[in-house]
């Protein structure tokens, strides 16, 4: 595991406009994210549940230390946000691939688990729709990464962006709306 | 979609969202014609702002859990007792699921194995464990899941076996099969019978959501894990059980705060679960949220009512289920249900279209707020009274011949008798427990009637317009009360008959008036006074009264020249008729005293309140609501003329009687309490004061809610004491909740907003943090700017505060000309006000710490003086 002070300096780095740090700390945030979110379901760790707001919070807390500036802070769950998307596209990617005709029985029990097959179609749905709203509001796309792919709370948001609730409601209650229509006109 | 037709939509879904349901159908169809592109794109999203939220990040939930499992699992195949475990099901807050198969093979069976995320400690845990198994097993309902076995690992972390369930979770059931609401609350009930059933048998779920309520095939509910919290929470070996994994979102306040959790705290359950299945949300938004921080949301506010965010398919979710939601989740658990059982009936009570217990409340508060204003009518506590009086007593004026008036009178007391009649044998005898409640039914039935036509005369249909329109008015039905003071104007308008069309417009400009439609009630009321015959000996109290009605809508919008005059006139009319409208003549001294006491003319505003008050007590007596406003105008006026003594006499009098007569829930008692307290405040007696404010805090919150403008007003009255006593963080954090609810509850440039900016600026300054305070200050300097008249003493208050602002930033020549040109202004305008003190207050510190001895002296002298 990569320790905190090198991603801290990463990060400044970045923040300093150094965009190799930003590729160098890409697959760490990456691979880190992963391996969190394969720990929490292990025997190791039953009792957790698995969300990203846990995951990207938990990665924080192990990767940079606590007294980055708030810019940086931004600029690493923005980035946890990106890497939380990619993890999942390219997990319902390959699971896609390799399940074809397969015919797993649906089984549901917590609500963890609830249409988890499913769930790929619509994360992949989800991104493409979020694809094409970075085209012509690149802003929305990001406010939406960070609350659904990072699962920052709307204080958090506000403390990341800088932007204030009531903008961020608004921003992101349009968002959400045209995101949904895409989805409906997709499906 | 191109960036600049994109900002377009963004503009036009920003307004639209801003507007009703109504309204915002209106403007979609307008823009329809000028853009039929935007107009399209716009319905589409706000169709879409309505659905559900969850198919955004359920899938992003799922799919992480799903690429988490992606690996081996080291439990598959492991053998536990008479099991084997085939695959994992699912990770949850208290441990691990699986699914097994029986390997003796006596018979096939399914079985779902939970595994605990702790630890039994020693043998005797482990005999506890088996006990409280043991009772479990023992419940047998066909909506419980069964409990068949258990055991413990070699580690002793002990394991559950199983009914094996499969079906969707509730909330997700309830949204694939587009249930109706009805259907949701049927199968919401299988639910509280099954809970019912194990409170019955001394278990508690403790931990009741969706994910733990499965829909089978059939449509049942078959609940799982019963129990199972306590088995957990028992386990003495504390070491092992990190926190109580409790699913936060449905958790009661005293199980998030570590108090006892019983039967009802399974009701609050039920509440969140009910309230999630009707809205398609959460009450509360916990997620990302530290403990901390969702203990203080769950466990202080009240969430928005259902009803406020159904969705498309479920509007019109009725006031009773908010009511119903609301009170299953109260956040105290006295004020809940008493059970899942009576929880269940209420829900019963409104599939049967019966009114619900939970809006009892309610109810009686609508009925204070009727007797407010008739208080000598309410004896009879009924409806047929009011309804009788008011279409009876009515004299008829332009009916000229005695004899066409006579059988008038007898045509309508005959249809009117009738008309009551056939709606009282409408409404259903099994519901007239409280008469109050069946009162607005009676009225629905009436007003339907009346509109299908049932009586030809149309001067008969216009009195019963006037009547149910009246009592609609007085229940806080202002739209029902418009409809039918319109009809009664239409009606008029055809037998040609200006005195009926003017009592028409007055009743209208009346409800405009409660509506806030301000400018609207003027011109109604307006019009009435122009159909009243020249002739001023004519209908002479009638105009008096439609005078004060326009002086009060000219009053409200802040024309006080016209209003004092209008009520002035009245007031000479009124002279002129001693025995008749006193009521008016008393409202009247009232409505002119209150403006010239605003207007800073203090003698003959004491002179008309007192005139007022002595009226009412001669005419009605103590015990009569209106007689307690007038007495709550005059202890105001009294205080603020530095009477202290006798207005606090007046304000204890005045909430003993509110409270008698109008009762606990009395919607306005808060703005009593916050009046006496301030009163206290200013007579020095902190503890009364601080009592009194807290009370009024308490109790707006309670009637009116923590959303609500007045709470916010409460809570800066009482953060303004606390800041003079020197609790600087209290009142800090008073203010900023207060300034928050504010920017939901009313406009940015409100003068509230000003007053509040101010108390939180002043708090700032305590608190060390003068950059801070400079902005607030600023805030309410532009608020005031722009809502108040010029030289308004809260913009003198603003520039006070400022003042002291800059001093402690080191601006001390703009810091002595904002603090010096306020001072004065405030002296004359509020001789006796706090915020007057606290001006000449910081003048003394600013010269007491620049060290100008001439100016501190003569400031001191001022204050001594």
């Amino acid at each position: 595991m990569p320790d905190s002070e090198s991603i801290t300096v990463l990060l400044q780095q970045w923040g300093g406009g150094d965009s190799q740090a930003r590729d160098r700390l890409m697959p760490l945030v990456y691979d880190e994210l992963q391996r969190l979110a394969r720990r929490a379901w292990s025997g190791e760790n039953a009792g957790h549940t698995l969300q990203p707001t846990a995951l990207v919070h938990e990665a924080f807390a192990r990767l940079v230390d606590a007294q980055v500036d708030w810019q940086d802070r931004a600029h690493f769950y923005a980035l946890c946000a990106r890497m939380m998307r990619r993890l999942l596209i390219n997990h319902a990617e390959s699971r896609n691939a390799a399940k074809r005709g397969s015919g797993v029985a649906p089984l549901t029990w917590d609500d963890d688990l609830a249409a988890q097959d499913a769930s790929f179609d619509d994360v992949l749905s989800i991104d493409q729709a979020l694809t094409q709203l970075a085209t012509f509001d690149s802003r929305k796309a990001e406010l939406i990464e960070l609350q659904y792919f990072a699962g920052l709370s709307f204080r958090e948001m506000s403390d990341v962006t800088g932007l204030s609730s009531s903008t961020l409601d608004r921003e992101l209650r349009l968002a959400r709306a045209w995101l949904k229509t895409a989805l409906s006109a997709s499906a | 979609m191109t960036p600049e037709f994109w900002k377009r939509v963004e503009e036009a879904f920003e307004h639209a969202t801003t507007l009703a349901p109504a309204a915002q159908q209106r403007w979609l169809q307008s823009l329809q014609q000028q853009d039929a592109a935007l107009a399209s794109q716009v319905a589409q999203l706000l169709a879409a702002d309505d659905q559900d939220d969850a198919r955004l990040n359920a899938p992003i939930e799922a799919s992480l859990q799903a690429m988490a499992s992606s690996v081996d699992d080291p439990w598959i195949g492991r053998q536990l007792g008479h099991y084997r475990i085939i695959s994992r099901i699912a990770t949850g807050g208290m441990g691990a699921v699986f699914r097994a198969e029986r390997t003796d093979a006596q018979f096939e069976q399914d079985v779902a194995i939970k595994l605990m995320g702790s630890h039994l400690a020693d043998a005797d845990a482990l005999g506890r464990f088996r006990t409280e198994r043991q009772i479990l097993a023992h419940m047998q309902h066909p909506y419980i899941a069964s409990l068949l076995d258990g055991g413990a690992l070699s580690d002793n972390t002990p394991y559950l076996v199983m009914e094996y369930v499969t079906g969707a979770p509730l909330t997700q059931h309830c949204q694939t099969q587009q249930l109706s609401v009805d259907a949701r609350l049927q199968l919401f009930l299988k639910v509280c019978e099954a809970v019912a059933y194990a409170h019955r048998n001394l278990v508690v779920h403790r931990d009741i959501k969706p994910g733990n309520i499965l829909v089978d095939d059939h449509g049942n509910p078959r609940l799982l894990d019963f129990g199972i919290a306590k088995l957990m929470a028992d386990n003495p070996d504390t070491a092992t059980v990190t926190v109580p994994r409790m699913t936060p979102d449905y958790a009661s306040p005293e199980q998030i705060t570590g108090q006892p959790v019983t039967t009802v705290s399974d009701v609050y359950a039920l509440g969140v679960l009910l309230y999630e299945m009707l809205s398609g949300q959460r009450p509360y938004q916990l997620q990302g949220l530290r403990p901390a921080e969702m203990e203080q949301l769950v466990c202080d506010t009240t969430p928005t009512r259902p009803s406020e965010h159904a969705t498309a398919q479920l509007r019109g979710l009725s006031r009773d289920l908010d009511a119903v939601v609301l009170k299953a989740m109260h956040r105290d658990p006295e004020h809940r249900y008493t059970s899942v059982q009576a929880l269940a009936e209420d829900i019963q009570r409104h599939l049967e279209g019966r009114p619900v217990q939970a809006r009892g409340q309610q109810w009686r508060y609508l009925a204070s707020k009727f007797m407010r204003r008739h208080a000598l009518a309410v004896a009879a506590s009924s409806i047929t009274l009011l309804l009788g009086v008011a279409a009876l007593v009515y004299h008829n004026h332009s009916v000229t011949s005695e004899r066409d008036q006579a059988r008038f009178e007898a045509a309508r007391a005959k249809a009117v008798t009738g008309f009551l009649i056939d709606i009282f044998k409408q409404s259903n005898p099994d519901e007239t427990d409280g008469a109050n409640v069946t009162a607005r039914e009676i009225l629905d039935i009436g007003a339907e009637r009346l509109e299908q036509g049932l009586f030809a005369q149309p001067r008969i249909r216009g009195e019963l317009n006037h009547s149910i329109g009246t009592v609609y008015s007085h229940l806080g039905q202002y739209p029902q009360a418009g409809q039918q003071f319109t009809a009664m104007i239409a009606l008029a308008e055809q037998l040609g008959d200006p005195l009926m069309q003017a009592r028409g417009l007055t009743g209208l400009g009346r409800v405009l008036f409660e509506q806030g439609e301000l400018s609207r009630a003027q011109a109604s009321h307006e019009q009435a006074l122009s159909l009243l015959s020249a002739d001023p000996g004519d209908n002479a109290v009638q105009r008096a009264t439609m005078l004060n009605d326009l002086a009060e809508s000219q009053f409200a919008q802040g024309d006080y020249t016209h209003a004092d005059s209008n009520n002035r006139k009245a007031l000479a009319i009124l002279e002129g008729y001693p025995q008749q409208g006193t009521e008016s003549l008393s409202k009247t001294q009232h409505d002119l005293g209150v403006s010239l006491q605003i207007q800073g003319h203090f003698d003959e505003a004491e002179q008309l309140l007192r005139q007022a008050l002595d009226n009412a007590l001669q005419s009605v007596g103590e015990r009569n609501s209106n007689t307690l406003a007038y007495m709550h105008a005059l202890a105001a006026l009294l205080h603020e003329r530095g009477h202290n003594p006798e207005a606090e006499k007046i304000y204890l009098r005045v909430l003993d009687l509110e409270r008698d007569l109008l009762g606990e829930d009395y919607v306005d008692a808060d703005a009593t309490m916050t009046n006496l307290g301030r009163l206290y405040s200013d007579m020095q007696q902190f503890e009364q004061a601080e009592h009194f404010l807290r009370a009024a805090v308490a109790h707006v919150h309670r009637v009116r809610g923590p959303d609500h403008a007045y709470t916010a007003y409460d809570m800066i009255n009482l953060a303004n004491l606390l800041h003079q006593l020197e609790r600087p963080q209290e009142a800090y954090d008073l203010a900023a909740h207060a300034l928050e609810i504010y920017s939901r509850a009313v406009p940015d440039d409100h003068p509230y907003i000003a007053s509040a900016s101010l108390t939180y600026a002043g708090t700032l300054i305590d608190l060390g943090r003068p950059s801070l305070a400079e902005q607030a200050a600023r805030r309410a300097l532009d608020i005031c700017a722009k809502a108040l008249p010029e030289g308004h003493w809260l913009a003198a208050s603003a520039r006070s505060v400022l003042g002291e602002t800059l001093f402690l930033q080191n601006q001390p020549e703009a810091a002595e000309t904002l603090l010096r040109e306020a001072y004065p202004v405030l002296a004359a305008a509020r001789p006796k006000d706090r915020a007057t003190s606290n001006a000449l207050r910081r003048l003394i510190r600013f010269y007491s710490a620049r060290g100008d001895a001439e100016q501190l002296a003569y400031y001191q002298a001022l204050r001594d003086g």
